[in-house]
């Protein structure tokens, strides 16, 4: 049991809307839809090539399932996570030439919590809608920060800040 | 038989390299600031403050993925 290892995007929904086999909206402005949960280590680790992020499924397991997966409620975090701003894809040219991304990145490019108390070891965003959830990026984050007051997340900031994952027009 | 490897060969297969050690920084009330190696590549991918209180904070900079997982992931941007 162990949380990916791997920061990666959610190929498996990506297919899938591309499909038009599920109406994934990563423009979704509809406040609170995007959420980023915080998971522990003690998680099932999933199979990236079929894994849909469904929260609260395995292995995507709630704090006091079995294994406990979310981290649990403490100071400003909640069970479901922290509402994104309003994600949306952008077209980054930084470089010129070939050198053209799309970034699917935040209006925030941050975000804190206080009076926090856990283990988080990696972090995921997903698209909340209705009864459905989607998978739509997990980030790794390289080992377990023990946290005892307040944790800030960054977005990363190599081209635009506010990005979470990026798929490149050309290699 | 094996062939001789020769001397120059030999010096760029040495690892040079070290694992890189915390960053600690402590200011004027007593915190300290270290920065958390996260992963085996010394990679920094934020820092702990720890304050005198025994308040422990975390700043986390993520990296981001790319759909093609054969791209390197965007490595985590940390401020000067």
């Amino acid at each position: 049991m162990s949380a990916p290892t791997v920061s990666y995007v959610f190929g498996a929904n990506i297919v899938s809307a591309l499909n038009n086999s599920i109406a994934l909206n990563l423009s979704d402005g509809t406040a609170g839809t995007f959420k980023y949960t915080l998971w522990q280590n003690t998680m099932t680790s999933p199979t990236i090539s079929s894994d849909t992020g469904n929260y609260g499924t395995s292995p995507w397991t709630l704090s006091g399932g079995s294994p406990a997966g979310e981290v649990a409620n403490s100071g400003t975090y909640s069970a479901g996570g922290v509402s994104l701003t309003t994600p949306t894809f952008t077209v980054d040219t930084t470089g010129g030439g070939t050198q053209a991304r799309m970034l699917w990145k935040d209006t925030a490019t941050s975000f804190s919590l206080t009076t926090f108390s856990g283990t988080p070891y990696g972090g995921m965003a997903r698209w909340e809608a209705g009864a459905t959830d989607y998978g739509i990026v997990y980030h790794y984050w390289g080992a377990t920060p023990v946290v005892s007051g307040t944790l800030t997340v960054t977005w990363n900031a190599t081209y635009l800040a506010g990005t979470l994952f990026y798929i490149p027009f050309a290699a | 038989m094996s062939e001789e490897i020769p001397f120059k060969d030999k010096i760029k297969s040495i690892n040079f390299g070290t694992p890189a050690k915390p960053k600690e920084t402590v200011d004027a009330d007593g915190n300290k600031r270290t920065q958390h190696i996260l992963d085996t590549t010394g990679d920094v991918n934020g820092w702990m403050t720890e304050h005198a209180s025994g308040r422990v904070d975390a700043q986390i900079f993520a990296d981001a993925p790319c759909l093609n997982p054969e791209m390197p992931p965007l490595q985590p941007v940390l401020p000067e």
